[in-house]
């Protein structure tokens, strides 16, 4: 059976995969399940509990699995949407970096990925890239080109050649423009062509000197953080819309202090305005693992504690200048839309993948094309190539990555809430089994988390209402 | 300390060991300091919700948290701190 039991203090819930349901149950029969190891046969209901479990079922929870075989619906039309309907790019234009941050992927040598190199992508390659996006994209209406390295403005040129290059050919189409980067070579000229071209940035801080300095150095090992201080400092008073536009991107060191990193908008006025996405490190790839520091973690918490007390309006939100606020908000946003009611088919595919190549893709500094830049550039993430097009075999086996591991996700309470996305099967050489269950407890987490997390929000409704009748407010 | 502030801890000790129930975990006078969100409770953000407003609703008060007051719901002994300055006056 595929549903998951949920208790909180106010009360007990039940939720089922087969139909996408979250229904709050009675504590008896949350116990009951408990003990019969979610389990439910005619035989084994005791009478008192007969009435509430038949109404459930009738309602489509505790049935037996409905899919019974794992193809992703849209297996049979990707190869018309790829010919299509892609519409974002994202171009590696150099493998090389000035920075040597210590959790950077590319700085150690673990696993499938690949390190800092002096590869360099030429203008014939990005031609090619824009050529391909152009004939892949006749049904869509917007295009977003990306940059992305190693450092990306280590080739300004070429970036500068590729836009003038895409507003030419995309010309009758929105085309906008991503930049990733370390903020260290924000020159004049640079953020003149990028304030004309209107090219956002992402800009990556840690959070105040002492602790984005730990971390993210110079080849020569010196801090990085004054100098793209003062690069900030100087777009907000140069190049005001540019600024406006501009999103800190915070990668949180657990083994740092929370409340430190949490205070960078307070201590630099710079950053107060600014979109802050923060995240803690990910070391899925990487051959050193974070480590936690208790203080970190508590205070982590606590922040994300502070930022369900502002969602849910028991404190008013600029009490709170929370980095973790976007993190939370979207997860929120998303959380809001998972539970649709709506029966699984008996064809079906777990949660997790995104369409390879559609959203987005991704080309290496030698045009081999990617499912997108946070994967490794391995051969079991690779969908093809500018001369030679998408791979469909590859795309369609991406796409149907559970396909790997079928037997025990049809069987799994997560299976509509599953984050395993393609990356976590990557072996190199193939897709993994092994290495997707690897990461399936860490996906049952997060789905376990978003039920929690719906659930609040249904509990602070019913919280708030119940003491409005109780101190008559 | 008055004794409000030892009532207030014993419920809010009452409280934290109910949403702990199933962990093993019960509250120690060495815990008192320890932040909730730390190794020993290992609540998250969620979690504190609910022990916010378990509180409010054991306590029939409602925390309006004021801006210098916002760090305050860190530990058993700061929570119960709060309650008594805030509430000393309303009987449980």
């Amino acid at each position: 059976m595929l549903f998951h039991l949920i208790n909180t203090p106010f009360g007990a819930y039940a939720y089922d995969a087969n139909i996408n349901c979250i229904a709050a149950i009675s504590k008896d029969i949350s116990r009951f399940l408990k003990e019969h190891d979610c389990t439910i046969n005619k035989c084994n209901v005791p009478q008192h509990l007969k009435t509430e479990i038949d109404e459930l079922m009738g309602i489509g929870f505790f049935q037996e699995p409905n899919t019974k075989k794992i193809t992703h619906p849209l297996t049979q039309d990707i190869s018309f949407m790829l010919e299509r309907g892609v519409s974002q790019l994202v171009l590696q234009v150099t493998q090389n970096c000035n920075f040597r941050c210590s959790y950077c992927a590319y700085t150690q040598n673990s696993g499938n990925q690949r390190l800092h190199s002096s590869q360099r992508m030429n203008f014939d390659t990005a031609k090619k890239a824009l050529g391909f996006l152009h004939e892949h994209s006749i049904d869509s209406p917007k295009i977003n080109i990306a940059f992305y390295g190693g450092e990306p403005l280590l080739e300004f040129e070429l970036i500068k050649k590729t836009v003038y290059l895409a507003e030419k050919k995309f010309s009758g189409k929105t085309i906008t423009y991503n930049i990733t980067t370390n903020g260290s070579l924000l020159t004049e000229e640079v953020l003149d062509f990028f304030s004309k071209h209107r090219i956002s940035l992402m800009i990556s801080v840690d959070g105040p000197k002492e602790i984005h300095d730990k971390n993210r150095k110079f080849i020569n090992k010196e801090g990085t953080f004054d100098s793209i201080l003062n690069n900030i400092r100087y777009m907000k008073k140069y190049y005001p819309d540019l600024y406006r536009t501009l999103t800190i991107n915070i990668v949180l060191d657990p083994s740092t202090n929370f409340e430190s990193i949490a205070s960078l908008p307070e201590q630099y006025p710079e950053f107060a305005d600014l979109v802050i996405r923060a995240g803690i490190a990910n070391d899925y790839d990487s051959a050193i693992k974070n480590t936690y520091k208790e203080h970190f973690t508590a205070k982590y918490f606590y922040n994300q504690f502070l930022e369900y007390l502002t969602i849910g309006g028991f404190i008013r939100s600029p009490y709170v200048n929370n980095v973790l606020s976007n993190q939370i908000n979207s997860e929120n946003e998303l959380v809001q839309k998972l539970f649709n009611k709506s029966t699984m088919g008996v064809i079906s595919s777990p949660g997790g993948p995104c369409i390879p190549g559609y959203h987005k893709f991704f080309v290496d500094t030698k045009g081999r094309i990617y499912i997108c830049e946070k994967v490794c550039e391995s051969n079991a993430m690779k969908i093809g190539d500018i001369d030679h097009g998408f791979d469909l075999e590859k795309v369609k086996s991406l796409l149907n990555v559970g396909k790997l591991t079928e037997k025990l996700c049809l069987n799994c309470w997560a299976f509509r809430l599953c984050s395993s996305c393609a990356k976590f099967a990557d072996g190199g050489e193939e897709l993994s089994s092994e290495k997707r269950l690897e990461y399936c407890r860490e996906a049952k987490m997060q789905a376990h988390h978003r039920i929690r997390n719906y659930i609040l929000k249904n509990d602070i409704r019913d919280h708030k209402y119940s003491m409005l009748k109780e101190l008559k407010l | 300390m008055d004794n409000n502030f030892y009532v207030y801890r014993e419920k809010v000790v009452e409280v934290v060991n109910s949403l702990l129930k199933y962990s093993n975990i019960v509250v120690g006078e060495e815990d008192l300091d320890a932040p909730l969100t730390g190794e020993k409770f290992g609540l998250d953000g969620i979690a504190l919700m609910y022990l916010y407003m378990a509180l409010e609703k054991e306590l029939k008060v409602k925390f309006n948290l004021q801006h210098s007051q916002i760090n305050r719901f860190y530990t058993i002994n700061s929570i119960s701190r709060l309650l008594d300055e805030c509430y000393s006056k309303t009987t449980i």
